[in-house]
């Protein structure tokens, strides 16, 4: 851990780069090494998936990528680069006016509860360009834009959209609301961190659909992150595997699913039950989920393991490319079958 | 909404009658009449005695007194206070205001000193200032409202002498005496006011830090402290509100201490001389009064949730 192991889709250029991050909680009964050294880049024009059980760090990664992780947590190490540029050595009053919204946006897990309920879907949209024009622009003047944006979204009736208050909408209306005011801007990349989980399940594809479009209507970069390995390797043109606030495993999607080499994501596939077969049991990876307080050491998986070995509880191993692009972290990564 | 606010209306009429039997009831329950305090128990003048009693319908049986009291009420016929012999209306009418401008002047600095005073400690939650600032509430909340308008009057009124320590000269003075004389009274009930209003409002403050809305504004682009006035603090105020107009009912007695202690020339004053001195038809309308105003703060409390929550809307 420590080095700088890049990862790169091959596709040249890249929107976003994470090298290193550490983020910290320093909670006062100790500190939580949340994220432990994450590298990762976004390829232009790439659908990133970010899969991990909660308490992985994906979501603290994607606040930290936004320099947003909530106090008592800190960014502790490492560099963020949106375009080239590191953004933990800008001001914040810079990050505020051009990075985030602009640059970069972010979509939440609960529609219900990402809009301010006290202001009107129109209030709440205007906000997002008068925090990058730097005024208070006339609701007049920009309610054909915010009209456009709505529809975008696929939002009937939107013309008295503006004047609603967020409850008088649905689960699936709000979260279209959301990623129309995420994209205002027309930001390079979008986080979409657990956008359907909250949803119907027939809103949730609709949605999805909605967000792997934007890679090819305005041209956008995304990350979506999910606790549902199914949902990401359908959609995703990559797929990182999280856990204990480190990558276990890098790889396309395609090879995730058909040939895993961390015994994590092996487990992770065997819990999604077939639906061919009549089962009556789930499959679950034993034990719990790792402590962050109190990391196992070495590996953070190895006491769930099936493939532990020794050395495993000794020494985090390295993110190792085991074949062109992809990448594993494991001492006794699982063979090819 | 019109039709939450007449129904609201309608239900203060029996709101009003009830309150009025209990007044009614209660001042003519306590020991002692008007007359003995005036002439004492022994009763050395027993005609004049009755003929007094007899003025005032003293003599009649209770019921009786209640109902020519309430008839008098609905004319807005105040009559005269037994002990003075003079008018009630225009002691009302000049005294009402000023203890309105008290409780109000106290709201005002309650809610000057606990805004800023919860932001800070909110967005500082858990470190030194946060401590600090529940220590000082805290201080506050225990303090009773005289123990700290006697401190203040023996500081900024004797010790630094720049601040009058009596109002009693209200009528006369100027404007700016008039607002001399209310900085201590208002500093004194607002500061305790102020205290728990503080608190409930950081604990909100607290508890949005992290909602999603206050999230999702930042990653818009807000900046903490955008994030922390317009979206976090605005929904905040909601809760904070029924505390406000709690307080503002409690501040309304609450005065009626400080305006004993600054010699405050309100209601309060009214009230306590009309208590010691069974003086009946004031007790009955200055109670009445206090109870009425009440009943209109909870009523404007109550609008003022549909305003403040866009969820609310009273159908």
């Amino acid at each position: 851990m420590g080095k700088s192991e890049r990862i790169d889709a091959g596709t040249g250029e890249q929107v976003l780069e994470v090298i290193d991050l550490e983020t910290r909680f320093f909670t006062l009964t100790g500190v939580i090494n949340a994220v432990r050294g994450v590298t990762f880049s976004l390829g232009k024009n790439e659908i990133l998936g970010i899969v991990g059980e909660s308490g992985s760090g994906k979501s603290i990664t994607c606040l930290s990528a936004m320099r947003l992780v909530p106090t008592p947590g800190r960014i502790t190490g490492g560099k963020v680069l949106i375009d080239g540029q590191d953004i933990m050595l800008e001001s914040e009053e810079d990050l505020c006016l051009n990075v985030r919204g602009k640059k970069i946006s972010m979509v939440f897990q609960d529609p219900l509860t990402a809009l301010n309920p006290t202001y009107t879907i129109g209030w709440q949209m205007k906000e997002a360009l008068d925090l990058h024009s730097g005024r208070a622009t006339k609701m007049d003047d920009v309610r054909s834009d915010l009209i456009d944006a709505l529809k975008q979204m696929n939002m009937p009736d939107s013309e008295d959209l503006l004047t609603k208050f967020p409850h008088q909408l649905s689960g699936g209306m709000r979260q279209r609301v959301v990623i129309a005011i995420a994209l205002l801007l027309k930001p390079a990349i979008l986080i979409a961190d657990e956008p359907t989980t909250a949803l119907d399940v027939t809103v949730q594809a609709a949605v999805l659909d909605l967000i792997v479009r934007l890679r090819d209507d305005p041209g956008m970069s995304v990350i979506i992150v999910s606790h549902d390995l199914n949902l990401i390797v359908e959609r995703c043109d990559r797929t990182v595997v999280m856990y204990g606030g480190l990558i276990l495993e890098s790889a396309s999607s395609e090879k995730i699913v058909t040939r895993p080499r961390s015994p994590y994501t092996r487990a992770l596939i065997h819990c999604i039950p077939p639906l061919t077969e009549d089962t009556a049991a789930f499959n679950a990876i034993p034990g719990d989920a790792v402590d962050l307080a109190q990391p196992p050491t070495g590996c953070p998986f190895h006491p769930r393991c099936a493939n532990r070995g020794s050395g495993c509880d000794d020494s985090v191993p390295d993110l190792a490319e085991i074949e062109p692009g992809h990448l594993v972290r494991c001492f006794y990564p699982e063979s090819v079958a | 909404m019109i039709k939450y606010i007449i129904v609201r209306l309608a239900l203060v009429v029996p709101t009003v009658f009830l309150l009025s039997v209990i007044v009614f009831a209660t001042i003519h329950l306590v020991p002692g009449d008007p007359i003995t305090v005036m002439f004492g128990i022994e009763g050395y003048y027993p005609e004049e005695v009755e003929r007094i009693k007899k003025f005032y319908n003293l003599d009649k049986p209770i019921y009786w007194q209640y109902f020519v009291w309430l008839k008098q009420m609905a004319t807005l016929d105040f009559g005269n206070s037994i002990v003075r012999g003079e008018p009630i209306l225009p002691l009302i009418t000049t005294r009402f205001p000023r203890t309105i401008m008290l409780t109000l002047g106290s709201m005002l600095v309650a809610i000057a000193f606990s805004v800023p005073l919860a932001m800070m400690a909110a967005k500082r939650h858990n470190t030194v200032i946060d401590v600090f600032i529940s220590g000082i509430s805290l201080t506050f909340i225990s303090m009773p409202t005289f123990l700290l308008a006697v401190l203040m009057i023996m500081v900024f009124g004797v010790y630094l002498d720049i601040l009058p320590t009596t109002t009693h000269r209200f009528a006369s003075g100027s404007t700016w005496d008039v607002i001399k004389g209310l900085i201590m009274p208002c500093l004194s009930a607002g500061l305790v006011t102020s205290a728990g209003i503080t608190r409930m409002l950081r604990t909100e403050l607290v508890d949005n830090l992290h909602k999603d809305y206050v999230l999702f504004a930042r990653t818009k682009g807000a900046s903490d402290n955008r994030a922390l006035v317009f979206h976090n603090l605005r929904n905040a105020v909601i809760a904070t509100a029924t505390l406000v107009g709690l307080e503002l009912g409690y501040l309304m007695s609450g005065v009626i201490i400080i305006e004993i202690v600054f010699s405050y020339p309100g209601m309060g004053q009214l009230l306590l001389d009309g208590v010691t001195r069974r003086d009946y038809p004031i007790i009955q309308i200055t109670v009445l009064i206090f109870a009425l105003t009440f009943v209109v703060i909870n009523f404007i409390t109550d609008l003022l949730y549909s305003v403040l929550d866009p969820r609310i809307r009273y159908e």
